[in-house]
C-alpha cells in the first residue's frame, strides 16, 4: 500500500454507524406507518 | 389567476433562467461543464438528486393518488434507504476512483467498449422520448388549468430549461435544482397549512385522518404478499430496492448528480440525505392529497377534474352530465352528513351504522364518478381517459388564495424543469462521451467537446419539445419506449452487479447477459400476447396456464431482470480467471 493510499484510508470517515442508523430509521418509519395504518 | 399570480410565475421563470445561465461563465472546460470540476457540496448534490427524481407528475400525480387511493403509494419508496446504503458502499467509490463522466464509461474499463456502447445506447433510447413526456404531461395539465395554448406551456417549460442547461452545464442544473426544491417545498407547505385552516372548526389533522381512515385512505402499509399487487411492503422493499438501485446507481441522470460531489464522502452524504428525506417527503405529498379528499367532505367536489373536457361534455351531453352531477351531489350530501355525525362522537352501535352509511355513500360517489369518466372517454374519444392529474391543480387554482396559486404554478414549473434539466444534461453527456468522443472524434480538443456538449444539449432540448408537441399522437410509441425502459432497468443493474460485485464476469458474459435479461422481461411482459398468438397459430392452449399464472407487477421486473443478467452473465463467463 502506498503512502497516499494509507492516508486516504485513515482520513476516510467511518460510515458503518451511519448506515446502521439509516437502517434503524427505516425500520422506525415502517413501524410508524404501520401504526398509522391501524383501523384503515 | 390574477396579476399577482402571473407576476410570481414570471418572476420565477426569469430568476431561474438568469441564475442558471450565469453559471455558463464558470464552465470553461469539459470537466467543469459535465462534472462542475467535481466541486459540489453534498447538500446541493443531495437536493439535486431529489429534485431530479421529483418531476411535475410526481407533484400533481402523487397528490391525486393520495386523494383517490390514500397513502399506499408510500411503500414504493421503502426500499430507497437501503438502496442508498448499498450504492454508497459500492458505486460511489467505484465511479469516483475510476474518474468517469458516465456510468457506462466504467463498463468499458471493466468489460469492453461493446458493453459500454450497448448500455449507453439503451439509456439514450429509453430516455430520449421520456424527456418529451416529462415536458408534455405537466404542459397539458397547465394548459387546461391556466388557459395557455399547449405549445406555449411546452416552450415555457422546455426551452427555458434547455437555455440554462445548455449555457450553464451541470453547475447550473445543480444550483437551479436547489432553488426549485425550495420553491416546491414552499408551495407544498403553504398549500398544506391553508387546507388545514380551511377545514371546519374543530377539525384538525387528527380528525382529518379519522375521516380519511373511514375509506381506508390512511392504510400506508400492506403486509399481504401478492405478485400481482402493485404496492405492498414486499414489492416496495424488494422490487422498489432493485428499482432504486438501478435508477440511482446506473441511470446517468442520477449518477451524474453525485459524480459532481467534491469527494467520495460528499457523494455518500448526498445519498444519505436522500435516504433520510425521501420517504417523509413522499408521505407529505400524499398527505396533501388525503387532506384535499377530507376538504371535499365539507365542500362540493367537482365531478370531473379536467375543466376542458368537462366543458366539452356539458356542451355535447348536457342532460346526461347534469343527471350524473345530481346523483353525485346527493351521494356527497349523504357522505357529509354521515361523517359529521361520526365526528360528534356516538355510541359503538351507532358508529357502526354511520360508518356503513358513510362507506355506501362514498362508494356511490366513486361509482358515479366512474360513469362520468366513462362519458368523458366517449365524448373526448380518449379510450384511457384519466383526469386524476388535474385534481390538485384545479383544487389549488379554484380554492386557494391569490399568491398561493402563483406559487403553486411556479412549483409545477420548478418540479418539471428540475427533472428535465438533469435528463438533458445526462443525454448530452452520454452522447458526447460515450459516442461522439469515443467512436467518432476521439482526438479533438477539450474546447471542441465543450462546444459539442452545448450544441447537443440544445439538440436534445429541441427534440424533447418536438416530442412533447406531438406526444398525444405518439401515444403508442411513447408507451412502447416507457415499457422498454422498465425492461431495461433491472437488466442494467445486473450488468453493474456483474462489474462491481464479481471478479469472474467477462465482457462476453456481461454483453449477452444484458440482452438475455431484457429479452426475458419482454417475454414475461408479453406472455399473454404470446399465448394468444400461439393459440391462433397452432390451436393449442398449452401456453395459456403459464400466461395466466405468471402475472407479475412491474416492480418485480427489476428483480427478475437483474438475476437473469447475473445468472446468464456468470454462466457465459466460464470458470474463475486465474
Amino acid at each position: 500500500m502506498t503512502t497516499d493510499q494509507t492516508s486516504e484510508k485513515t482520513n476516510e470517515r467511518n460510515w458503518r454507524p451511519i448506515y446502521i442508523g439509516i437502517l434503524l430509521y427505516t425500520l422506525l418509519l415502517i413501524l410508524l406507518l404501520s401504526l398509522f395504518s391501524v383501523g384503515a | 389567476m390574477g396579476w399577482i399570480d402571473w407576476s410570481i410565475v414570471l418572476l420565477y421563470l426569469i430568476w431561474i433562467v438568469y441564475s442558471g445561465v450565469r453559471y455558463g461563465k464558470d464552465a470553461e472546460t469539459l470537466d467543469d461543464y459535465l462534472l462542475a470540476g467535481r466541486s459540489m457540496p453534498w447538500w446541493a448534490v443531495g437536493l439535486s438528486v431529489m429534485a431530479t427524481q421529483m418531476s411535475a407528475i410526481t407533484l400533481i400525480g402523487t397528490t391525486g393518488q393520495g386523494f383517490e387511493d390514500g397513502m399506499r403509494f408510500v411503500q414504493f419508496y421503502l426500499g430507497l434507504p437501503l438502496a442508498m446504503i448499498i450504492l454508497s458502499v459500492t458505486v460511489v467509490p467505484f465511479f469516483n476512483k475510476a474518474r468517469v463522466y458516465t456510468a457506462y464509461e466504467y463498463l468499458e474499463k471493466r468489460f469492453d467498449a461493446r458493453t459500454r456502447s450497448l448500455t449507453s445506447f439503451f439509456f439514450l433510447v429509453s430516455r430520449c422520448l421520456g424527456v418529451g413526456v416529462i415536458i408534455s404531461a405537466p404542459a397539458i395539465v397547465l394548459s387546461a388549468i391556466i388557459g395557455w395554448p399547449l405549445w406555449l406551456t411546452i416552450f415555457a417549460i422546455g426551452l427555458t430549461t434547455t437555455a440554462y442547461t445548455m449555457f450553464g452545464g451541470v453547475r447550473a442544473v445543480t444550483w437551479t435544482d436547489v432553488r426549485q426544491m425550495v420553491v416546491v417545498g414552499a408551495a407544498l407547505v403553504a398549500v398544506f397549512v391553508i387546507i388545514l385552516g380551511a377545514l371546519p372548526e374543530g377539525t384538525g389533522l387528527v380528525e382529518a385522518f379519522d375521516t380519511a381512515r373511514l375509506s381506508g385512505r390512511t392504510k400506508a402499509i400492506d403486509f399481504t404478499f401478492d405478485w400481482d399487487e402493485k404496492y405492498t411492503i414486499w414489492s416496495g422493499m424488494i422490487g422498489g430496492l432493485f428499482l432504486m438501485l438501478s435508477y440511482f446507481g446506473c441511470d446517468q441522470s442520477q449518477v451524474q448528480r453525485y459524480l459532481t460531489a467534491k469527494s467520495v464522502d460528499e457523494g455518500r452524504r448526498s445519498l444519505m440525505m436522500n435516504a433520510i428525506l425521501k420517504v417523509p417527503l413522499q408521505f407529505g405529498i400524499l398527505m396533501v392529497g388525503v387532506l384535499v379528499f377530507v376538504y371535499y367532505h365539507y365542500q362540493t367536489p367537482p365531478l370531473l377534474y379536467d375543466p376542458v373536457s368537462e366543458e366539452q361534455i356539458i356542451a355535447e351531453q348536457p342532460e346526461v352530465y347534469a343527471g350524473l352531477q345530481g346523483e353525485y351531489l346527493a351521494a356527497f350530501e349523504e357522505r357529509r352528513d354521515a361523517s359529521e355525525a361520526l365526528a360528534v362522537g356516538v355510541d359503538e352501535a351507532t358508529t357502526a351504522t354511520l360508518a356503513g352509511e358513510y362507506r355506501a355513500a362514498n362508494d356511490r360517489m366513486k361509482e358515479v364518478r366512474g360513469e362520468a369518466v366513462g362519458l368523458a372517454a366517449e365524448v373526448t374519444g380518449q379510450s384511457g381517459y384519466n383526469d386524476i392529474n388535474y385534481l390538485f391543480p384545479r383544487f389549488v387554482t379554484t380554492r386557494l388564495p391569490i399568491g398561493v396559486i402563483g406559487l403553486f404554478i411556479a412549483a409545477i414549473f420548478a418540479a418539471a424543469m428540475s427533472s428535465i434539466s438533469s435528463e438533458l444534461n445526462a443525454l448530452s453527456t452520454a452522447t458526447v462521451v460515450d459516442f461522439y468522443r469515443r467512436h467518432y472524434r476521439p482526438e479533438e480538443t477539450d474546447a471542441h467537446y465543450l462546444r459539442a456538449s452545448r450544441y447537443i444539449t440544445l439538440g436534445w432540448g429541441i427534440f424533447a419539445c418536438v416530442v412533447a408537441l406531438f406526444a398525444a399522437n405518439l401515444g403508442t410509441l411513447i408507451e412502447v419506449v416507457n415499457t422498454f425502459g422498465s425492461f431495461f432497468y433491472g437488466s442494467l443493474l445486473g450488468v453493474f452487479a456483474l462489474a462491481i460485485g464479481t471478479k469472474r464476469a467477462t465482457a462476453r458474459g456481461a454483453f449477452w447477459g444484458l440482452l438475455a435479461g431484457i429479452f426475458s422481461i419482454a417475454l414475461l411482459n408479453n406472455l399473454d400476447i404470446l399465448a394468444e398468438s400461439f393459440e391462433a397459430l397452432t390451436g393449442s392452449t398449452l401456453l395459456r396456464p403459464l400466461a395466466d399464472s405468471l402475472t407479475v407487477s412491474y416492480l418485480w421486473y427489476n428483480v427478475i431482470g437483474c438475476f437473469v443478467v447475473m445468472g446468464v452473465g456468470l454462466l457465459l463467463s466460464g470458470k474463475r480467471r486465474a
